[in-house]
């Protein structure tokens, strides 16, 4: 049980970097259909995946390690994700 | 965890999975034949989406390791990809047909 | 537990998760790909319903709860703890955007299950109940007879308030 504290230092700290840089709290209403990355969805999500793949693979697990992967999922969230998977345009048939 | 009743060292040891194997080989194995008989293409389409749903966790319940996880999860995401691609391409080829009638 | 009881049981709480979370994040309303509106079609003129068949097309074209449900659950059998179900998370995300979709409903569920599991795994319950029982429930949607599934699946998403929509 005192493994799971890591976790939430990972989810506060991906947070506030995200709060931080500037990046909103929920997705636009209706939340089903908007594209905005948020701080809930995908920041915690990405931070809190990338945090349970290094506590299993026993690579640096601990309380440095959960921050600084709440920071990178931050600026990787707000930088980075667009790039990578870009948003298709409204209308294309893909 | 709670429930650690897998001996996953010792491969051999499938009882604890045998009502598992034989449900989803059964279900393949009806779908597949089913998938033979029927002629409307877009109606194969759900079928070939069991198919890939069985194989991925066949995937997984024979190989309980990070290592069948993963290719498990690649090989479903795949799947969807193709089966975007093949109802794509039957319904643009529709289309072609009825615009050149 | 009794190990048919046990597939039994995994199979409704999968059956239910993904098709909740489904409905609820608006897949019986458009078909998000075209792929999808083709299925949809050919399902409604086999006598079904147009909402069911924009939801079976959106679960063949991309990801969505179902997909979530079983890579949740084979990655929490694999890693043998819901860590699992946290990573699969992020592969379901990543593999909703290469599909043009947000990625909300399959990361619910992906998450969602993996609550369940946990939650399961104190009353019996193992994880490969829920591999066999997502591919049951998947069974029963797609591949027994299209008309009669999309009408029960219509007539849910009008419940839950999900019609679908029509294209301007």
């Amino acid at each position: 049980m005192m493994s799971y504290i890591f976790y939430i230092i990972a989810i506060v700290s991906a947070a506030m970097v995200g709060f931080l840089l500037r990046l909103p709290l929920l997705p636009e209403r209706p939340m089903r259909q908007s594209w905005t990355i948020s701080i809930v969805f995908p920041t915690i999500i990405i931070a809190v995946s990338l945090y349970a793949m290094f506590d299993y693979f026993k690579i640096y697990n601990g309380i440095y390690t959960a921050i600084i992967i709440g920071v990178f999922a931050a600026v990787f969230c707000r930088y980075l994700l667009e790039k990578l998977v870009p948003i298709p345009d409204r209308g294309d048939s893909q | 965890m709670i429930n650690d009743s897998l001996n996953i060292n010792d491969k051999n040891y499938n009882r604890d999975k045998m009502y598992e194997e034989t449900i989803i080989s059964a279900i393949i194995i009806f779908i597949v034949l089913r998938l033979l008989v029927t002629q409307n293409r877009l109606e194969r389409m759900p079928y070939l989406n069991v198919i890939n749903f069985g194989v991925a966790g066949v995937i997984t319940l024979m190989n309980p390791s990070p290592l069948g996880a993963v290719t498990s999860m690649i090989y479903f995401i795949m799947a969807t990809v193709a089966a975007n691609a093949i109802a794509f391409s039957i319904d643009k080829i529709r289309e072609i047909e009825h615009d050149t009638d | 537990m009794n190990e048919i009881l046990a597939i039994v049981l995994g199979a409704v709480l999968s059956w239910l998760n993904f098709v909740l979370i489904d409905i609820w994040m608006g897949l019986p309303e458009a078909p998000g790909v075209r792929g999808a509106k083709a299925i949809g079609k050919s399902i409604e003129k086999r006598d079904g319903d147009l909402g069911g068949g924009y939801f079976s097309g959106n679960i063949v074209c991309s990801p969505d709860a179902s997909a979530g449900t079983l890579l949740a659950s084979c990655c929490y059998f694999a890693f043998h703890s819901p860590a699992g179900g946290l990573i699969a998370a992020l592969f379901v995300y990543f593999g909703n955007r290469i599909c043009a979709d947000p990625g909300y409903a399959g990361t619910t569920g992906a998450l969602t299950i993996t609550i369940l599991i946990w939650a399961t795994s104190y009353i019996g319950l193992s994880p490969q109940n829920f591999i066999v029982g997502i591919v049951i429930a998947i069974l029963t949607i797609q591949g027994l007879y299209h008309p009669l599934v999309s009408k029960l699946i219509g007539k849910m998403a009008r419940k839950m308030n999900r019609k679908v929509i029509e294209p301007e």
